[in-house]
């Protein structure tokens, strides 16, 4: 079997602020909580969650925007967090971000143009003309005619912002991009057009995508694997097709039940999950997931379940499963 | 739909407020009347300090609107000139203090940690004296005259921009969009300077159009009491000063007119200011788009 | 039996590009103790007609033609002060950010206890009791803790719900709830929906549930009204409108949606964008970037149809049908 394309080895993330001027203990915030998991070349990984459970941490610890507190992060077969500052910048050029709204996420003051050929600019030599071209090209890439390189974001529509975000990122050919969000804040028939493209881009240069969301609908057509995190861990991790048909942790469960979708007719057991995620501050004790959860047993409230495996490829943290499985 | 600020936009919604439109106006017009005092005077050479002994104290009439001193100079004239320098005082005041507070204040709020530390405590230790009396202080241990006055106001106002940028640094430092430059690889030194520096611009530049009329007041203070503009030139200051002994006994028009125009002008850079900041600031625009 | 309807509603805004034709001629009626939800994507004019519904617009909006019936009287030709006694007495209304929408100064008590004093209960003791009620009714778990807390002490979802006890502390018959769920999670979401089909089974309370979602309007409405650029393309209720979606528009969007087994396919996507409110628009304004547009489609308004009792679609591809 060939080395995937990114490695995450007990990735943790702890904020620590002081909660107060003179006090010398301070709040511990764990964001991430020892992640592992791997994301194959060309394939895309879906991260599924809820606010607060460590998605865009995730998103900036890969980037190394955020510096992790532990783990190892392997891409290409190098540890990122190894690297020095120059060649970290460098190797940002293989890996990219798209985030959620492109309207914060592109600088008002810049142009279709410059905004494309900022990457560029960063880590090229290219001349004017030059950079005027791949930019064509790019835009043309994403859908959109030459005319946007004039064009600044407030002018532009969620979509064709979106395009513009996209376009950059692909500027400098990467191997790799994260989605953080990418459609979330596009109306439904713009949304499909962004997903669309976004596939046809992965296949014409055979991207690998993390593709994070809370939109449970949107991730099981685009991912080809799912993980599902709950506070700062990943609490089952499966195919696409599986997690669909067979969610086994009852986090998961309960997530599908609670997505509408768009047929009155579909009768279904709604598990309607009491109370709200906790706060990572001060997480509860054993499983995470136990105040909430409808199935809890004693040993939930003292030691958090260790990942099994259920079936070949489906990994599930939850003493549920712990016999018999 | 999101809040953006946009010059045409700004400017459109400028030339829709009166008060600010007249008041553009009115600086303007002082400030054409400063550059072009000598084409617009007969008696230039007074407003440049040269006495005309045989003119002297006249009350205000037709050839002399607004009287003349004690040294025979037609007051239009010497307010004329003293606006050259009462105008580029604060003008220039807070161009230095925008000049030097500006990018502290960013790399101060970009960088944090101990930099941030560091320009902050020597900020606090600036802001810790009375603005007017630190000036004095400062005018004074430089010697009268009119460039150090304006350094020595410069110094005790960058502070306030220093501040200023910081805290729209600091907010504009958590966008989606200086990260997502940061995850290109873009070099901290270019983000600054074209992420960051651009859009702090707005509100520095509100804050400056403000400051400008408190500015011309406090160089007028140092002025009056001899520590900026000298003999024979004239500021709008020191012509209060010169003026304020023959209140009294009647010569009244010898402080009132550059009590007026520090006055009207002051209060102009204020309307200005203050229309440019609801112009540029579209939720107090209170109109949707 | 209809309680409140809407009848050809018109409103514009001026801005500094011109006049923006917010609605264009919204039509609906809401019966009583049903779900009505107003769907469509961002500009089409939903939490506008909301807003005109109670007279929440802003400054610069005007309402231009039409009328709003609510049992005897046009909400839009009443004075400030009637129109006061109908809001939130009658009709009351729940934002999509219950944090700006709640007084940060004040616990949640005192904010249901003002409103119950506006309706007669004048005692503290009697107020604080209600309050208590309210926020256990609401599915707040512990009232007596939460009626001392301030709204930022709660959650998001929490926050909504001491939102929702709010309005029904006035006995409204109406909830306008403007996109009340964008703000939260999947399963804060579900929690908040339950609560409002709860509302409106054991209270009868009407609800106009304005939302992006169609997920969200197939699972909790029994009618559903299709807006595009400020007009009715499609309503009717939900069981017949989502299993046999009629309009291009309604059609487009709902296959438009990535679900199970679309995977691998290409999603349907309506081309184009959503038009300016800034155009003056002549004919159907779907019509630009309809696969079955007919020239006559640029010139003119479609009028509705009727596909069997329960459902109204506004498009000229049905006419012929009105002709057998």
């Amino acid at each position: 079997m060939t080395e995937p394309l990114l490695r995450v080895q007990g990735l943790s993330m702890t904020f620590s602020r002081k909660s107060g001027f003179f006090s010398r203990v301070g709040e511990e915030l764990r964001a991430l909580n020892d992640l592992s998991f791997t994301i194959n070349a060309g394939e895309t990984l879906g991260i599924v969650g809820e606010s607060g459970c460590g998605k865009s941490t995730l998103a900036r610890c890969l980037l190394r925007l955020l510096t992790p507190t532990a783990g190892q992060i392997y891409f290409a077969g190098q540890d990122l967090l190894a690297l020095p500052d120059e060649t970290m910048r460098r190797m940002r050029q293989r890996m990219q971000i798209v985030l959620q709204n492109p309207f914060s996420s592109l600088s008002p003051r810049l142009n279709g143009f410059q905004l494309i050929a900022e990457p560029l600019r960063t880590h090229t030599t290219m001349s004017r003309k030059e950079m005027m071209d791949e930019v064509a090209a790019l835009l043309a890439e994403v859908g959109l005619p030459s005319e946007f390189m004039s064009r600044h974001p407030h002018q532009l529509s969620g979509g064709q912002a979106q395009r513009i975000a996209l376009a950059r990122a692909l500027a400098l050919n990467p191997d790799f991009v994260i989605l953080d969000e990418p459609t979330s804040a596009l109306d439904v028939s713009v949304q499909a057009q962004i997903i669309n493209l976004l596939i046809r881009l992965q296949k014409q240069r055979a991207l690998t995508y993390l593709f994070i969301t809370h939109d449970l609908g949107v991730i099981q057509h685009i991912g080809d694997r799912i993980a599902v995190m709950y506070l700062g861990k990943i609490v089952e991790e499966t195919s696409s097709e599986r997690i669909f048909a067979n969610p086994q942790h009852p986090y998961t469960q309960a997530l599908l039940s609670s997505t509408p979708l768009p047929d009155p007719s579909r009768s279904r057991q709604r598990i309607i999950l009491p109370g709200t995620v906790p706060s990572a501050v001060d997480p509860p004790s054993g499983c995470s997931f136990h105040p909430r959860c409808a199935h809890v047993m004693d040993q939930c409230r003292t030691l958090y379940p260790a990942a099994r495996q259920t079936s070949v490829g489906h990994h599930v943290s939850c003493h549920l499963y712990e016999n018999g499985a | 739909m999101r809040a953006r600020v946009e010059v045409g936009s700004t400017l459109w919604y400028l030339l829709r407020d009166r008060v600010a439109l007249f008041s553009l106006a009115f600086l303007i017009l002082v400030a054409l009347a400063a550059v072009f005092a000598p084409l617009l005077t007969p008696y230039a050479a007074q407003g440049m300090g040269d006495p005309d002994l045989a003119a002297k104290f006249r009350s205000p009439s037709i050839e002399h609107p607004f009287g003349t001193d004690g040294l025979g100079r037609d007051q239009v004239a010497r307010l004329m000139f003293g606006a050259r320098r009462s105008l580029s005082m604060g003008v220039f005041v807070v161009v230095a203090a925008i000049a030097i507070g500006a990018p502290l204040g960013t790399i101060a709020g970009y960088l944090g940690g101990w930099v941030d530390e560091v320009l902050m405590r020597i900020t606090d230790i600036f802001l810790a004296f009375p603005p007017l009396l630190l000036a004095i202080a400062i005018a004074a241990a430089l010697g009268a005259s009119y460039i150090n006055a304006l350094a020595a106001i410069a110094a005790t106002w960058w502070p306030w921009y220093a501040r200023l940028a910081r805290s729209q640094t600091l907010s504009l430092r958590e966008r989606a969009y200086i990260e997502a430059a940061r995850s290109i690889g873009v070099r901290d030194r270019v983000i600054i300077m074209r992420h960051i520096f651009p859009n702090i611009m707005t509100p520095i530049v509100v804050q400056g159009t403000l400051d400008v009329g408190t500015a011309i007041l406090v160089a007028a203070g140092l002025s009056f009491i001899g520590l900026g503009t000298q003999a024979p030139y004239a500021d709008w200051g020191v012509m209060i000063s010169d003026g304020r002994l023959f209140f009294l006994s009647g010569r009244w028009w010898l402080s009132t007119f550059p009590g007026l125009a520090i006055f009207f002008t002051a209060m102009a850079f204020n309307f200005l200011g203050d229309g440019v900041r609801v112009a540029a600031d579209p939720r107090l625009r209170r109109i949707q788009s | 039996m209809t309680l409140l309807a809407v009848e050809n509603l018109h409103v514009q805004f001026s801005t500094p590009f011109g006049a923006v034709y917010a609605l264009r001629g919204i039509d609906f009626e809401l019966s009583k103790g049903e779900i009505l939800g107003l769907v469509g994507e961002t500009g089409c004019g939903k939490s506008v007609t909301g807003r005109s519904i109670i007279g929440l617009l802003d400054e610069n909006a005007e309402v231009t033609q039409g009328r709003v019936r609510f049992e005897n009287a046009d909400l839009l030709q009443l004075s400030e002060a009637d129109l006061r006694e109908i809001r939130g007495n009658r009709i009351a209304m729940i934002f999509q950010d219950p944090a700006v929408a709640l007084n940060p100064l004040f616990t949640i008590g005192q904010q249901i206890g003002d409103v119950l004093r506006a309706h007669g209960a004048d005692l503290r003791s009697e107020q604080r009791e209600r309050a208590l009620q309210l926020l256990n009714d609401v599915g707040l778990p512990d009232p007596a803790q939460l009626v001392d807390v301030y709204p930022h002490q709660l959650s998001g979802g929490q926050q909504q719900r001491a939102m929702i006890a709010m309005c029904l502390a006035a006995e409204p018959d109406v909830i306008i709830a403007d996109e009340p769920t964008t703000a939260l999670d999947v399963t804060i979401q579900a929690q908040i929906l339950d609560l409002l089909r709860m509302l409106q089974r054991d209270r009868e309370i009407s609800v106009i549930l304005i939302t992006h979602d169609l997920g969200i309007v197939a699972e909790t409405c029994q009618q559903v009204v299709v807006l595009y650029a400020g007009r009715v393309v499609e309503k009717g209720s939900v069981e017949t409108l989502f299993a046999q979606p009629q309009h291009p528009y309604t059609r487009g969007l709902l296959s438009a949606l990535p679900r199970a087994g679309s995977r691998g396919r290409e999603l349907n996507v309506i081309s184009g964008t959503v038009p300016s409110g800034l155009e003056r628009i002549k004919g159907c304004a779907f019509a630009p970037r309809c696969g079955f547009a007919m020239p006559r489609c640029h010139e003119q308004q479609p009028a509705f149809s009727a596909f069997g009792p329960k459902q109204q679609s506004a498009c000229f591809l049905h006419e012929p049908l009105n002709h057998d």
